[in-house]
């Protein structure tokens, strides 16, 4: 079969519906010109991917090939019940598909996705795509795709971050990080603030990473809504010091950011009080890190990768934890102090 | 020059002497010549009052040279006949040979000389009166010329030897004459250069001439059928170049070039694969634009074997390779079409070559036109009309572009053809069917040789010295030695010897 005349599956979507069966979604350009609508929607029951195929095949005007998914969406009513991994097994089977698919979350029914309003956006299947990969390039979220999420999945160090989207007022929104469990459950996600602090702790790094933060600092005399900084970090150095303390494990974190201020709401004489603007954002990161810490660490979740540090630099006590990094995780001390390095100002007036 | 005396259909009649009796021989010479109106018979008596007469083909004589060189001084200047026969005959002709057989004689006449017979003497003389249409020289038509010189060959071996004796003034530059053909015998040169070439390419070379048995060899490019190593592959192995220069400068690389009587054209040999993708332009721009226009010839020699079996085998089977937006386009291009990539691309292929032969034979004006109209209108309305997808239309634009970079005709044809069964291929197994598509066509070319010379080289089998000239042109400098895959005698440039 020639390309017009295959349905090439480009977002795929699973979900439970409310009686608990498995849905699946599958979106496929329409190539005929004659058709009003570019997109051909597919949304059948089935117990299983493969099941669901030949429920697509007899849905669609051609057949259907499964080797360019580009998204896969999985629903959050699907990720509390069940973990996903053995649904996606025929496509890792299959050495012809692809495992460059974006895995993402979807915080609602991934249905809304499909009814979303597309109207002044585009083919939904590169919609969803491009918002994901700008938001990936400007470094707000990580973008696993497909592999690396089932490496993540099944590696028993760390623990999946994929991003989240949802559907407000028919619209489709990135939210964040959805961060799963080592089972594959879903915990809990990450703001679109909280998420750029998550990566730069992880020395994760595309191109930039944008932070923007309340100052909590009481050395600076401005009015509340002004006490505003954002700063755009370019490069990160890491050290991280693994111990054993009392039995337990101690991470202690150095971060040397490198950044350019982008924004400052209030007056600071920066010529002459230039320790103390780096001092105030380096505080107020600090706070801000650990309470993103003190958050996962709450839920026994590790999508930051502490267990890569405390596996390869403590072997003999990850040895005695055997499997239980999660918990022992939880009882971690886990300081992480930041040193500023402001790159460029920008234009003072 | 070798004679043959089977050249002639009576040997013993031919063979016979020239009588001393005038009437005879001029009996006997409008007994040959029956059916020639072009043959003049002109009998007169010279000053001294001596019957001789003037034979020649009208078509093949110059007319002014037979009146003011021969006839004038004969009739009214000599004396007496006898002069002639002295060491230093007095008659403004550049060369005058004694003949005694007819054979000899009927070979002068077709040569274009003018016979003198005298009553009483029993041998002929020849004099080089010759004069025939002849083409002025002019720019060459198929190999244009940038920067060299702007002189191609004319259709008289003559001048084509002084084009090249103009770039090679070199005493050691041979030319060996042969000549094929038993009907119409023609003229062949060899030409070498004696210390650089090796020996055995000149002796392949004379074998394989002598051992053409035809009745007659037109042109060049039939000569070159019968003496190259491999007449059943499409690929040709020597080149035929109708640029003096670029002849002086495989002469000079320790190549052998033959050149043939009313042939505007040269061969050279040994060639290799390589040597295709070289235009003589190459040497006189400057080496980095010379080395960009080599990688792009060679990006153009894969793009017009493989794109459109690329696009058919995508198309048909493999179209997860082709990155989301591209698919989405070429998907809505393709929709309207009715047809299968392969009937696609073929009918579109096919429809280029016409247009391209069809220009070919057209005067230029007409030409041109055609050109425009079946470029853009045929292609406009096929679109439109849904019979064949816009990108298609692309790729085989391209793919036709490409094919005509390649600065040798013969090789750029080669190349056009070859990408049928490719696409054939392609359309039953994709990009499996194209990978064992061009393996057994790589294959074939290393296999290939001319005059024995593996016709992969220097790429396979490797010679890595020779790369300085192959897909980069190095500055002139470094190019010290001469090619390795043509081994000369003497592989290092004169004047360019280690102090």
């Amino acid at each position: 079969m020639y390309l017009e005349k295959s349905d090439i599956i480009l977002l795929l979507g699973i979900d439970l519906n409310e009686k608990n069966e498995l849905v699946f979604f599958a979106d496929t350009p329409v190539f005929n010109t004659d058709a009003k609508k570019k997109d051909h929607h597919i949304k059948v029951t089935a117990k299983s991917l493969r099941e669901a195929r030949y429920r697509f095949d007899s849905l669609s005007p051609g057949s259907i090939v499964k080797g360019k998914i580009q998204t896969i969406l999985i629903g959050k009513k699907l990720l509390q019940n069940r973990a996903v991994l053995p649904y996606l097994d025929v496509i890792l089977r299959d050495p012809k598909d692809d495992l460059n698919s974006r895995v993402i979350f979807i915080d609602g029914p991934v249905e809304d996705i499909f009814n979303a309003n597309m109207s002044d956006k585009g083919r939904l299947s590169a919609v969803i795509r491009n918002m994901i990969d700008t938001s990936f390039y400007s470094g707000i979220i990580t973008n696993p795709n497909l592999q690396q999420y089932v490496a993540q999945q099944l590696d028993t160090r760390f623990t999946p971050m994929v991003p989240a989207m949802k559907v407000i007022h028919n619209e489709p929104k990135i939210t964040g990080m959805a961060l799963l469990s080592h089972k594959g459950f879903y915990v809990t996600t990450l703001n679109l603030s909280e998420s750029p602090l998550a990566l730069s702790i992880q020395a994760f790094f595309t191109d930039k990473i944008p932070l923007s933060m309340n100052i909590t600092s009481d050395k600076i005399h401005a009015k509340k809504e002004l006490k505003r900084i954002s700063i755009q970090i370019k490069k990160i150095k890491r050290k991280v010091d693994t111990r054993i303390v009392n039995g337990h494990y101690q991470f202690d974190v150095q971060l040397t950011l490198y950044a350019d201020l982008v924004e400052r709401m209030f007056f600071l004489d920066a010529e002459k009080h230039a320790d103390l603007q780096n001092k105030i954002i380096e505080e107020q990161l600090d706070k801000e890190y650990n309470n993103l810490i003190r958050k996962i660490q709450q839920k026994k979740i590790d999508p930051i990768g502490f267990g890569v540090y405390a596996r390869a630099f403590k072997y003999d006590q990850w040895k005695k934890i055997k499997g239980e990094w999660f918990d022992q995780y939880a009882k971690a001390k886990i300081n992480i102090r930041t040193k500023l390095i402001l790159i460029n100002t920008g234009v003072s007036h | 020059m070798e004679t043959n005396p089977s050249n002639t259909q009576d040997n013993n009649q031919n063979s016979n002497p020239v009588s001393s009796d005038i009437m005879v021989n001029i009996e006997y010479i409008s007994n040959r010549f029956s059916h020639s109106p072009d043959l003049i018979i002109r009998s007169f008596q010279t000053k001294g009052e001596e019957n001789v007469a003037l034979v020649f083909f009208s078509c093949l004589n110059d007319k002014a040279s037979i009146n003011e060189d021969l006839l004038r001084p004969l009739m009214f200047h000599l004396d007496s006949i006898s002069e002639i026969f002295q060491p230093e005959i007095p008659l403004p002709i550049g060369s005058v040979q004694k003949l005694n057989s007819w054979v000899d004689i009927e070979k002068a006449m077709f040569r274009g000389e003018s016979i003198l017979f005298i009553d009483n003497v029993s041998h002929a003389l020849a004099f080089c009166t010759q004069g025939w249409p002849q083409r002025a020289i002019a720019e060459p038509q198929i190999e244009s010329s940038l920067k060299g010189g702007h002189q191609g060959f004319v259709e008289t071996l003559e001048i084509n030897l002084a084009l090249i004796r103009r770039y090679v003034t070199d005493d050691n530059l041979v030319v060996k004459e042969h000549s094929v053909g038993k009907r119409a015998p023609t003229k062949v040169y060899i030409l070498y250069i004696e210390d650089v070439v090796n020996p055995d390419y000149v002796q392949e070379v004379t074998n394989r001439i002598q051992n053409i048995k035809k009745d007659a060899v037109l042109d060049l490019g039939e000569l070159e059928e019968m003496i190259e190593d491999d007449p059943l592959t499409v690929f040709p192995q020597f080149l035929i170049s109708e640029r003096p220069d670029n002849i002086a400068s495989n002469l000079l690389q320790g190549r052998v070039a033959i050149l043939m009587d009313h042939s505007p054209n040269a061969i050279v040999a040994p060639m290799t694969l390589a040597a295709f993708f070289q235009s003589q332009d190459d040497y006189s721009s400057r080496w980095i634009v010379a080395t960009f226009l080599r990688l792009l010839r060679v990006t153009a020699f894969f793009l017009a074997i493989i794109l459109p079996s690329l696009y058919i085998a995508v198309i048909s089977f493999h179209y997860e390779v082709i990155p989301l937006d591209l698919m989405l386009s070429v998907g809505e291009s393709r929709s309207r079409v009715p047809f299968p990539p392969i009937l696609e691309a073929i009918l579109m292929e096919i429809a280029i070559e016409m247009l391209r032969e069809a220009g070919l034979r057209l005067p230029n004006p007409i030409g041109q036109t055609v050109g425009v109209v079946g470029g853009i209108v045929v292609g406009e309305a096929a679109v439109q009309a849904g019979i064949v997808s816009n990108i298609m239309v692309i790729v085989v634009s391209v793919t036709a572009i490409a094919g005509f970079i390649i600065p040798n005709y013969d090789m750029s044809s080669a190349i056009r053809l070859v990408r049928f069964p490719v696409m054939i291929i392609s359309a039953l197994f994709g990009i499996v069917g194209l990978s064992v598509g061009l393996m057994v066509l790589f294959a074939h070319l290393i296999s290939l040789k001319s005059l024995g010379v593996p016709f992969g080289s220097p790429i396979a089998p490797i010679h890595l010295i020779d790369w300085k000239d192959v897909f980069v042109r190095v500055p002139l400098n470094w190019m010290k030695k001469r090619p390795f895959s043509v081994n000369p005698q003497q592989s290092r440039r004169l004047g360019e010897e280690k102090e």
